[in-house]
């Protein structure tokens, strides 16, 4: 189980994007992730659903654009607590 | 498991060298998440495998299936919703619920399981097929409000019932279980309309994790256990034989021993679909004998074989009962209340699923019996089914006949009148021989196994022989006992597959499988394509014995030496053609 929710989160992310390496995923827009299109932002909102209980809309994802501003959003959200800055 | 755990196991590697098994998944609506889940459970029961689940166009289940080139695949998944029936019956299309429309719905929605009915049977002749029935439920389109049935509802029902019904006669084609669905996913955690309206996934997260699991459980069901091994004392009845004789056990509900009743007849259902049963208990033998004589007894005696009666160890019965029965432990279940004799007996056979009997419990009773009847889950039941039991006691009597005259095997099976018979033809709508060939293990060439599209493709295969052996002689019928697969090089038959079921060991009915190749086939030469699995002694001793070269180097036996090499041959021999 991993220890934080940021590693929660980016065991989300690399689930729904087996190809791309951690450093892509934390510093790239997600237009620059390998494997991005539509349907793995919906995979991603359902996981994001399934792990952090949050309900986004795919154009709220898309406007976010990243996993650091994902990671505002939850934070921000309150969500939860513990996600790393 | 969860979306996450799913998708996490998608990203495990697949040996590059690893055989594609296709699914086609047909649905309606986008299949997101249920095939992430279909292909994620697939990926565990078929590990060797490189998985590819693909889908149609969106909003078209019932086109996709008609367009669906059914030899692309190795199976299909179909999951119906409401909405493929009559888009009226969903949330994504406006074409409204006034009541002067209601029947037209109910009309439309006829039409279009119809056209499903055709679409399937033309699929599930030639692929193995799954379907799921609507699972979530209809919207609140009826005037009747909530709490009443109304008749356009009770209409659509009954329409899907026969629909279902149609369906699952087919061979090939399976239904969910709507009873285990009901138990693992709740009606009322199905539906996410969110989902439905924003990206046309109708299903929650969890109700599409449970569907992924029963579709892939459909499309590969476990092998079932061939036997079942019982206690007898407050197991298959209440009270202590030794104890209280044989009037004072009880198995019925005035006697307060219901549940007893119930496994008994239980047990009889189970026999009645070819289901070895014996019993194994610490007692008095005659008095266990008498006890069987009781006509009041809802498991015949004659269901029951062998008995272990005795005061010596369980599993030294259990032993007994597996070689009377020539299968191995794993395939087997053991029943017992008491704890002490399903730890000795789990101890001695590690590979055997040992159960304790729920003495007094109502739910884990409950809890049994289900788990009883997944085990033994067939599809269909076969001839061979019903004749299991009878050839098992048969044989018997010819190892013990044997014996006991001490004639010369030749003698012997001489005056057995056995009687061979080679059917050549591959008749496709036999279950039998595809069973015999995946769940035989000592007499099996190579342990090659066959999922049910490889296997339609064999017997489209016109270069492809398969022959089917059955046998019968004076001490009963056998049945299907053997399945040869293979095909003509020249002068050479190479045999891709043998089968024999342990039932018709010691008969020489292996030799007169080779024989009838030569004979039949006008070949010079067979090639035996074997390979040691560590369960096949009896066949790789076989193929040993009449070749030179070993057996793992595909082993080649010329016609004149399996005449010099091979015993007199007793059966009478006979051929049929089955029809296509």
């Amino acid at each position: 189980m991993p220890a934080s929710d940021d590693e929660r989160l980016m065991r989300c992310f690399a689930s729904v994007f087996p190809s791309a390496g951690g450093g892509d995923i934390r510093t790239s827009h997600f237009d620059a992730i390998p494997g991005w299109d539509s349907l793995r932002g919906v995979m991603l909102l359902a996981v994001l659903d399934e792990e952090f209980g949050v309900q986004m809309e795919l154009p709220e994802l898309l406007e976010l654009g990243s996993f650091a501003a994902v990671k505002q959003h939850l934070t921000q959200g309150g969500v939860s607590a513990q996600v790393k800055e | 498991m969860n979306l996450i755990d799913a998708l996490e196991r998608l990203k495990r590697p697949v040996p590059e060298t690893a055989r594609a098994f296709k699914v086609f998944l047909a649905c309606g609506f986008t299949p997101l998440h249920v095939e992430t889940f279909l292909a994620a459970h697939l990926r565990d029961l078929y590990p060797a495998c490189r998985i590819e689940v693909s889908s149609g166009l969106f909003g078209d289940l019932i086109g996709n299936l008609e367009r669906l080139r059914p030899e692309q695949y190795d199976a299909l998944a179909v999951v119906i919703e409401w909405p493929d029936l009559d888009s009226r019956l969903g949330m994504r299309t406006l074409g409204g619920w006034q009541i002067e429309k209601l029947p037209d719905i109910v009309d439309s929605a006829n039409r279009s399981l119809e056209r499903l009915r055709r679409a399937l049977e033309r699929i599930s002749s030639i692929l193995p097929t799954c379907v799921s029935l609507p699972t979530l439920p209809l919207p609140p389109l009826f005037y009747s409000g909530t709490r009443q049935s109304s008749v356009f509802e009770l209409s659509l029902r009954r329409s899907l019932a026969s629909f279902g019904e149609a369906i699952s006669s087919s061979r090939q084609l399976l239904v969910v279980s709507e009873e285990r669905l009901d138990e693992n996913s709740p009606l009322a955690k199905r539906f996410d309309l969110r989902t439905e309206v924003t990206q046309g996934f109708p299903y929650k997260i969890s109700h599409a994790s449970v569907m992924g699991e029963l579709l892939a459980d459909l499309i590969r069901r476990p092998e079932p256990k061939k036997g079942l091994i019982t206690d007898l004392d407050d197991t298959l009845w209440a009270g202590i034989l030794g104890e209280v004789g044989v009037e004072g056990i009880h198995w019925q509900l005035d006697e307060h021993a219901q549940l007893h009743g119930i496994y008994q007849q239980f047990l009889a259902s189970l026999a009645s679909a070819g289901v070895l049963i014996a019993a194994a208990s610490k007692n008095d033998p005659a008095l266990v004998d008498q006890a069987f004589k009781r006509d009041d007894l809802l498991l015949s005696k004659t269901n029951v074989f062998p008995i272990e009666a005795h005061w010596r160890r369980k599993s030294e019965s259990v032993q007994h009962i597996l070689k009377k029965w020539n299968v191995l432990s794993d395939s087997v279940v053991f029943v017992d209340d008491s704890p002490m004799e399903v730890a000795e007996v789990q101890s001695a056979f590690p590979e055997m699923e040992c159960i304790l009997f729920p003495k007094g419990d109502y739910p884990a009773f409950w809890s049994l019996l289900f788990l009883l009847r997944s085990r033994f889950a067939k599809a269909t039941i076969s001839e061979e089914d019903s004749l299991r039991l009878q050839s098992i006691r048969a044989a018997g009597t010819f190892g013990e006949t044997a014996g006991r005259e001490a004639k010369s095997l030749d003698d012997f099976l001489q005056e057995a009148e056995g009687r061979l018979t080679f059917d050549v033809g591959k008749p496709s709508g036999d279950t039998r021989a595809f069973e015999l060939v995946n769940k035989t293990n000592q007499f099996n060439l190579n342990g090659k196994r066959y999922d049910e599209a490889a296997w339609s493709r064999l017997l489209e295969d016109p270069k492809a022989y398969v022959v089917t052996v059955s046998y019968e002689d004076k001490f009963g019928k056998l049945g299907r006992i053997a399945v040869l697969t293979g095909r003509l090089a020249e002068r050479k038959f190479i045999v891709e597959s043998w089968v024999m079921s342990c039932r018709a060991f010691s008969r020489r009915i292996e030799f007169h499988c080779v024989q009838y190749i030569f004979e039949r086939l006008g070949v010079d030469e067979v090639v035996f394509e074997a390979h040691a699995t560590g369960r096949n002694g009896p066949l790789i001793e076989f193929v040993q014995q009449l070749v030179e070269e070993p057996v793992e180097t595909n082993p080649r036996l010329s016609k004149s030496s399996f005449l010099r090499k091979a015993p007199k041959m007793p059966h009478h021999v006979e051929e049929v053609y089955a029809s296509k």
